[in-house]
């Protein structure tokens, strides 16, 4: 394991691993499943994720830092808020549309997944960190919003964080990424530069007002998304950092 | 448990003891005296000063009558119990002896410690403490002896029913054994305080380490601090969240989809104060952020207290009374199985018990708090 992670991180995983098993049977099994190459995340069965605890089952995506860190940004700004009605696309584990309607005063949060499995482990994960409450204010919708038409005029926050990785860099991805997780959740189809989602969003936010939308996007894309929201006429347009690496921008928003 | 070598620094008899004390006392007395005396034509700034210092010398002349008291009355039963014609009486004063001197003791510990507190401007009772250790002089010899204190401290943790968690680990890197460089234990519970702040210093130790071939004696050392716990409330007042910058560790290419980090390290940077604090140790990125902003707290305020105490020893003749920044405290003899304290140069021999559960490490502490209080009073009266 030293060898694999570097003896830091090892440690780490290792205490991780064992503080997730209840016999030292299930630990050796795990580690085991761990050092060939299965994520972390995984393994244990969950990841933390601001306040919650999203469970994380192959092949959905697992909830990562950078997505953690603005959803986090997104909270904070609208804590003050009430009627919020909020809508999260490709919600993928859940993670985003449940830290959101576990953090804030919504009056609905919508989440959508075109995939059976993502649907049914996003409902799990609203059931395991909602309130009643806020249960009753959850709803997760199964389509595909690139085929189906969708209407998004009810909604005041929208936060999406779909596949944009580019078919080449798709063949560069660590195994752990590409073996384990939703080709589907990662992968971009369309044109090359992986921005399919990008420009179905615009288009279908084309007529709309009074709302935020949250998009996550790949190291290289903000600037190309920030033309496509420009050339559309969207006026108002934020970006913000990755904090990870400050040469790249992570979230688009479009103030409408 | 067997002591050995028993000796006091400075040997200090009953009465030379209370002479000082005594002397200590009558000069607050006549401090608070000459306060009450003055007159009103005092400006606000002054007068508050002023009432603010009466109130720290409030208690004193109360706790002095008592002592005074008890001081007779245990002579009147010592005259007694020698000079007393009648054997009934004289047999009662000697029985009496032992209560009264025991009155005297308990006086004498309270007037004590209101003189002290009246001359300390913070006193502290934090709801726990944080013990940070990290390794030293002596490479992975030094990080195994890290966690050897460190299940020593959890073990006496235990067996003060107090709770305690790790905080953090640092590792050591390339190294198999599990040696830690650097750990921070929160221990939780009244009177972690006054029990463990004297462990702050340099921990010496001399064995044969396990990686040694040749069966030499190495000497290595950690060294050990102790911060008072924070409680939310208080944290706010601390530092103010614009000095404070936060970071995300370890940038990786494009991040996002593309990569699946396990670790979530983060590092505060207390800007003014050049503080910096890593926490890694779970995999919640908001856990690790609290620990991280916890443990700045705690450094935050031991910094003020103890440029607090720079400050308040500049101001006075004589540097004795302070053992904050001893260098070596304490030192800890495998082959001889024999842990000597420094500061009091006292040691005790029985290794095994104190590694495993601590045992020994309050006898110490009795003695380093008496040996303080003796060097603040006798800091006190240089001044005077």
């Amino acid at each position: 394991m030293v060898d694999s992670f570097g003896s830091a991180d090892a440690y780490n995983e290792i205490r991780w691993v064992r503080q997730s098993c209840r016999s030292g049977k299930e630990a050796v099994f795990k580690l085991g499943q761990r050092l060939s190459g299965k994520p972390l995340q995984f393994v244990i069965g969950n990841q933390p994720f601001n306040s919650a605890v999203i469970q994380c089952i192959p092949p959905t995506l697992i909830p990562r830092q950078e997505t953690e860190f603005w959803v986090d940004k997104l909270i904070a700004r609208f804590c003050d808020n009430r009627q919020l009605r909020v809508l999260d696309l490709c919600t993928g584990s859940g993670c985003i549309g449940v830290s959101i309607a576990k953090e804030l005063h919504c009056d609905s949060v919508v989440v959508v997944d075109s995939s059976p499995k993502a649907c049914k482990l996003a409902t799990i994960n609203a059931r395991n960190n909602l309130t009643k409450e806020q249960l009753e204010r959850f709803e997760v919708k199964q389509m595909d919003i690139l085929s189906e038409s969708i209407d998004l005029s009810s909604y005041n926050v929208i936060t999406i964080n779909p596949p944009y990785i580019t078919q080449r860099d798709y063949k560069t991805l660590h195994s752990e990424v590409r073996d384990w997780e939703d080709k589907d959740a990662l992968l971009a189809g369309g044109d090359e530069y992986g921005l399919v989602f990008y420009k179905r969003m615009i288009y279908l936010l084309k007529d709309a007002f009074n709302k935020q939308v949250w998009m996550e996007v790949g190291y290289n894309q903000a600037q190309l998304v920030v033309k496509l929201a420009k050339q559309s006429g969207v006026a108002n347009v934020e970006l913000i950092e990755d904090p990870f690496n400050d040469r790249i921008n992570r979230v688009v928003i479009l103030h409408l | 448990m067997r002591l050995s070598l028993c000796r006091w620094a400075r040997p200090l008899s009953a009465n030379t003891r209370h002479d000082k004390l005594l002397k200590l006392a009558n000069k607050y007395l006549d401090e608070r005296l000459s306060l009450v005396e003055k007159s009103s034509d005092l400006d606000n700034k002054t007068l508050a000063v002023r009432s603010r210092r009466l109130k720290e010398l409030d208690t004193l002349p109360d706790l002095y009558s008592s002592y005074q008291q008890s001081m007779d009355t245990l002579h009147t039963t010592e005259k007694m119990a020698s000079d007393e014609p009648d054997d009934i009486l004289r047999e009662m004063a000697a029985a009496e002896m032992e209560e009264c001197s025991a009155v005297l003791q308990s006086n004498y510990n309270s007037l004590t410690e209101a003189i002290l507190a009246s001359n300390a401007h913070s006193q502290l009772s934090p709801k726990g403490i944080l013990l940070e250790l990290k390794a030293g002089v002596g490479g992975s010899e030094s990080a195994l002896f890290v966690q050897d204190m460190l299940k020593m401290y959890t073990a006496f943790s235990d067996s003060q029913r107090w709770s305690s968690s790790l905080l953090s680990t640092t590792y050591v890197n390339n190294e198999v054994s599990g040696a830690i460089k650097e750990a921070i234990l929160e221990i939780k519970g009244t009177d972690t305080w006054p029990l463990l702040r004297f462990e702050k210093g340099v921990h010496r130790v001399q064995r044969v380490p396990l990686t040694e071939t040749q069966g030499r004696v190495h000497t290595s050392t950690i060294g050990v601090l102790v911060m008072p716990v924070v409680d939310k409330m208080a944290e706010k007042a601390l530092y103010d969240e614009k000095d404070v910058r936060l970071e995300v560790m370890r940038a990786r290419g494009a991040g996002g989809q593309h990569v699946n980090k396990t670790e979530s390290a983060v590092r505060l940077t207390h800007i003014p104060t050049g503080i910096q604090v890593s926490m890694q140790d779970t995999r919640s990125q908001q856990q690790n952020r609290q620990r991280a902003y916890q443990v700045l707290s705690s450094r935050l305020l031991s910094k003020r207290m103890q440029d607090e105490i720079d400050e308040r020893k500049k101001g006075r003749i004589s540097q004795i009374g302070n053992m904050d920044r001893s260098d070596k405290i304490r030192t800890y003899n495998y082959p001889q199985s024999r842990i000597t304290d420094h500061r009091v140069n006292l040691s005790l021999s029985d290794l095994q018990s104190f590694f495993e559960s601590g045992v020994g490490l309050s006898w110490f502490v009795d003695h380093l708090k008496t040996a303080e209080q003796d060097a603040l009073l006798d800091s006190l009266l240089a001044d005077a």
